[in-house]
């Protein structure tokens, strides 16, 4: 009996403190940030000048630029300690337009880890998976559709229509398609290549896209705040770096040529810099 | 105690009385009255809309978001009554059927609601208004027509020059005879309608002649009873007049095409022709995707210089509205889907034939300054197709013919409306 009462008293001064100690703390909410892009487009180190016939570009071809338009995808950004996270919750990618002012801003809707980080990255388009046909119904995007038959069913939309003239070798001023998207498997000749699928033959398609990462691009996510990186796409480095690209050579489209494409995403991957990164 | 209880009831009774039955009998006097008054409402029936579901097939999720403006939702009762009305030449306010104008009479449903070179009015396809003192013959359009297919999925803008879109501030339009107030804004179908009754060109009548002749109908149709089902009660207005017609052209969808069941993978293939005709459409070898090419409307709705001339003076233009000089010659690309029935072709009809508009941009095409890029070829004059690629593209621009739509009972001339010159 003494032993009973001598326990009792501890249970209950210990059964007191359970239940009136505090809850045990939830996970304490994430400290975040957001990031959001403005997108500008330059020529030689200016902003760019459209409808005007004022540019040479590295293969001496004199050039004219009407409109770029373009797709990126899967913003990634990359950690000091090597981690990285993909701001593709809420949406997976932003259409930018020169011909639509409202397009050259992009806020992020999804939130980041505050911290610092070192490098950007991005998908020039979109990946294969990602580029179904018919995904977008509404304008502008959907003006940038890509026939099935030239890129069959990862290959829905463009990922850039760059447009304009140049004067061709008559010293004609006459118009390029300077477009990117998925390219057909072609054999020395051009001529598309199959193969058996079944009892059926199907083309072989070329996926172009491209990530585009920008090292060295340093910067820090501070709680409730934004950041606004500022993203500019050389437009005159499309045409040089590796490989001085010749409207004379190529003609006015590439659409079915994939070694022009070929030139052309490998002139992509130096075409973008970060000119700012600010508080918004 | 029994007395006590006795006096106790008997002396509650009189406040009982006070306090309770008096109430009670009000209150009982009120519901008897609301009761009747709830009996004479059922005998008018509540004002009751159908919501109208736009015709689409079944996993063709494909369609652009549909624009319909936030104060005329589409209603079965008001596509009903703008079907009546689209096809009724009284709406230009007169009753001489020599006279008589109505919406169908240019836009015929086997033409995919377009004029067409048969017009038996219009015959080559150039329409004109009623004729007045300063035009005895009619005034023509100053452009052909463009069909009235899948308006409803355009979010771009009405009419060659896209002048009638969500963003135009302007009310009314002087060119035009639409007054300059409210609610004749110029943004959406409802515009359209107005223009195509007060315009010199077109209907050539006013608002008050349209309003009036409509509410002297009293017979087939009613128009009395059918603004009521379509409003809750019998004001014809205007107003009323073009939201009805807006909504019966917004019905008119256009998806059966052999072209739109190959894609749905409803049917197996094209015909071999068909398919060769399909890859010089989609590919770079005929280039018609870059205007023509979105699946559904086979059409951006943006605007361009396709090379049609190389001088620039219609006022109608894309420049016209923009006040952009660089937009002269450019015009909206007219959607390819029943292209075989839509003749003639361009903003001036100056083509009659598809194999002409296929010479057009193989051969023909003509430079100038406002030229799209997009017109790549032009050094050349065009893509220089060869004789047998014309051909497999015009068979499979027949592929876009949708017969469903244009033998559609429910878009056609309703069998009980008399104009008086049947």
């Amino acid at each position: 009996m003494k032993a009973i009462k001598m326990l009792s008293l501890p249970i209950i001064v210990g059964l007191l403190f359970f239940l009136t100690a505090c809850p045990p703390p939830d996970d304490p909410l994430p400290v975040t940030g957001k990031i959001s892009f403005k997108f500008e487009h330059f020529v030689n180190g200016d902003t760019a000048k459209f409808d005007k016939l004022i540019y040479t570009n590295a293969a001496g071809n004199q050039w004219e630029l009407s409109e770029v338009q373009w797709f990126l995808s899967d913003v990634t950004l990359y950690k000091k300690n090597g981690d990285s996270v993909v701001l593709n919750k809420w949406t997976f990618y932003h259409y930018v337009d020169t011909d639509i002012p409202k397009t050259f801003d992009w806020d992020i809707v999804d939130k980041v880890d505050t911290g610092d980080y070192e490098a950007i990255s991005f998908v020039f388009g979109f990946k294969g998976e990602r580029n179904k046909p018919y995904m977008f119904v509404n304008p502008p995007e959907n003006q940038m559709f890509w026939p099935e038959y030239l890129g069959g069913s990862e290959g829905g939309y463009h990922y850039m229509k760059m447009n304009g003239f140049w004067k061709n070798p008559q010293n004609f001023r006459t118009g390029f398609n300077f477009h990117l998207g998925v390219g057909q498997k072609q054999d020395v000749n051009g001529e598309r290549i199959k193969v058996k699928v079944g009892n059926d033959s199907s083309f072989v398609f070329v996926q172009n896209w491209f990530v585009v990462k920008l090292n060295n691009t340093k910067f820090n996510v501070k709680q409730d705040k934004t950041k606004l990186i500022t993203l500019r796409m050389n437009i005159d480095s499309w045409f040089s770096t590796p490989h001085n690209y010749n409207h004379d050579i190529w003609g006015p489209d590439v659409m079915e040529n994939q070694r022009a494409m070929q030139q052309i995403k490998e002139n992509g991957f130096d075409v973008f810099t970060v000119s700012s990164i600010t508080d918004k | 105690m029994k007395k006590f209880k006795d006096i106790l009831i008997i002396g509650s009774i009189i406040p009982l009385i006070k306090i309770i039955i008096l109430p009670l009998s009000v209150v009982s006097v009120s519901l008897t009255f609301l009761a009747s008054n709830c009996e004479r409402d059922t005998l008018i029936p509540p004002f009751k809309e159908t919501p109208y579901v736009i015709d689409a097939p079944v996993g063709m999720a494909w369609w652009p978001t549909a624009n319909i403006p936030a104060d005329n939702p589409m209603t079965v009762e008001k596509v009903t009554l703008g079907r009546y009305l689209f096809y009724d030449g009284r709406l230009s306010g007169r009753l001489g059927c020599d006279s008589q104008m109505s919406c169908g009479t240019c836009h015929l449903q086997k033409n995919a609601f377009e004029v067409g070179l048969d017009n038996p009015r219009f015959p080559g396809g150039l329409t004109k208004g009623i004729p007045d003192a300063q035009y005895p013959n009619g005034k023509p359009t100053p452009h052909y027509m463009l069909p009235l297919i899948n308006l409803v999925f355009n979010n771009s803008g009405y009419l060659w020059n896209g002048m009638i879109n969500k963003n135009n501030p302007n009310l009314g339009s002087a060119a035009y005879k639409v007054p300059a107030v409210m609610p004749y804004h110029m943004k959406n179908i409802e515009g359209l309608v107005w223009m195509g009754i007060a315009a010199q060109h077109e209907m050539n009548t006013t608002v008050e002649k349209a309003v009036n002749m409509i509410r002297s109908i009293n017979a087939n149709p009613n128009y009395h009873e059918l603004f009521k089902k379509a409003y809750g009660d019998t004001a014809i207005t205007y107003d009323r007049i073009s939201k009805a017609i807006a909504c019966f052209i917004r019905s008119l969808v256009s998806y059966n095409s052999k072209y739109h069941q190959w894609i749905r993978k409803e049917i197996p293939k094209l015909d071999p022709s068909e398919f060769r005709g399909y890859t010089i459409y989609m590919s770079e070898r005929g280039d018609c995707f870059h205007c023509h090419g979105d699946p559904v409307l086979l059409t951006t709705n943006l605007f361009y210089n396709n090379g049609l001339d190389s001088l620039f003076n219609d006022p109608r233009d894309r420049s016209g509205y923009t006040k952009n000089p660089l937009d002269k010659g450019k015009y909206k690309p007219t959607t390819m889907l029943n292209i075989e029935l839509t003749a003639p072709y361009m903003h001036d009809g100056r083509f009659k034939t598809l194999r002409e508009v296929v010479d057009h941009y193989s051969d023909n095409l003509v430079n100038s300054p406002t030229i799209d890029p997009l017109m790549k070829w032009i050094a050349y004059g065009g893509t220089k197709l060869k004789e047998s690629e014309k051909n497999d593209l015009i068979a499979f621009l027949k592929t876009l013919t949708d017969y469903q739509f244009i033998a559609e009972p429910k878009f056609s001339k309703p069998a009980d409306l008399k104009t008086g010159c049947e």
